[in-house]
């Protein structure tokens, strides 16, 4: 037993003196940094991947629907059918079946904002009519959120902008 | 395993994994291989460690490990190393040298269980659990090890 504890100091005596290479804790130390740079590096590449895939998918996708229908996704999710109407001096904004009269709305400029409720849905509009200028309408839809005080104005649905109907000739 | 842990685990233990890795390379360039992989997987390992004992144990078991996946590599088995002559470290006393040199002639499998039992003190079974071996076998590794060092060292291994 005497024995083996000797052999056991000897054994550690000896191997004691061997150390890892120099510098070797150091390139382990800068080998960690670098792994943190390489992680954040390809976090980046993977983000530049998946937005240039993004980009491919949205190009090629609208590519073959206008190929196919004449028109692309993007606009037929982002076009409603919304009109300004001008007829017998009233000035209307039709979507679909609401109409609603602006005439008495526009001021000294030919200009019109307001909203309209819908169900579950607020439109937000701007009338541009006057004799000097393109007859314009602007519109916005939002989506009503209840847990909010108050109509907020939670979800921009799309933008449009309407071309107004001519007035026919009488 | 955050930047704090890392670092304090490296210093305390480099040395030892690297020792570890020399007994179960026996040249300088696989062991710095072997100890680099063991820390890469020190810094990719997610859960955390009970104490520095456990760390010490963990980080030895795949030190242990890496090295017999370099001895399964292929092309390392014909690899020669005369390269590693020029390079061996220096003892500040001969018989210390003497054992350096007559564990390096011992085969690969008695190299690692001696190393493991005298320096790092790990007792047959941990050592069974390490090497995923049976405790006969590191056993009798152990005494076959032993036997040889008594032969080549004479009067200086007991």
């Amino acid at each position: 037993m005497n024995e083996e504890k000797q052999n056991r100091e000897y054994y550690q005596e000896t191997f004691r003196e061997v150390h890892a290479p120099q510098g070797m804790a150091e390139r382990l130390m800068n080998m960690e940094e670098g792994k943190n740079k390489k992680k954040a590096g390809s976090v980046a590449k993977w983000i530049a991947i998946a937005a240039v895939a993004a980009v491919i998918l949205f190009a090629g996708s609208n590519g073959v629907a206008y190929a196919t229908t004449g028109s692309t996704w993007v606009e037929k999710l982002f076009t409603k059918d919304v009109k300004l109407v001008v007829e017998d001096d009233r000035i209307c904004i039709v979507d679909g079946d609401t109409v609603i009269d602006v005439t008495e709305e526009l001021n000294n400029y030919g200009r019109a904002t307001g909203k309209y409720q819908g169900d579950g849905v607020v439109m937000e509009y701007e009338v541009a009519y006057n004799k000097l200028k393109q007859p314009h309408l602007d519109v916005r839809y939002y989506y009503e959120d209840e847990d909010y005080e108050g109509t907020r104005m939670s979800q921009i649905v799309f933008g449009v902008a309407g071309t107004p109907t001519p007035t026919p000739e009488p | 395993m955050d930047t704090r842990e890392y670092e304090q685990l490296l210093t305390l233990y480099l040395d030892s994994v690297y020792r570890v890795a020399l007994s179960g390379c026996s040249n300088k360039a696989d062991a710095e291989d072997v100890a680099q992989n063991t820390f890469i997987k020190l810094w990719e390992r997610q859960e955390p460690f009970e104490d520095l004992e456990h760390a010490r144990k963990w980080l030895i078991r795949v030190a242990v490990n890496e090295c017999h996946s370099l001895w399964r590599t292929p092309w390392r088995k014909r690899t020669s190393y005369l390269e590693e002559l020029a390079s061996e470290p220096s003892f500040s006393m001969k018989e210390r040298s003497d054992l350096y040199y007559a564990v390096k002639e011992l085969p690969v499998k008695y190299r690692q269980v001696v190393h493991l039992y005298y320096l790092e003190e790990y007792s047959v079974k941990e050592i069974a659990e390490i090497m995923k071996l049976s405790e006969t076998a590191v056993q009798t590794r152990l005494q076959r090890a032993r036997q040889k060092l008594k032969e080549t060292l004479k009067g200086a291994w007991k």
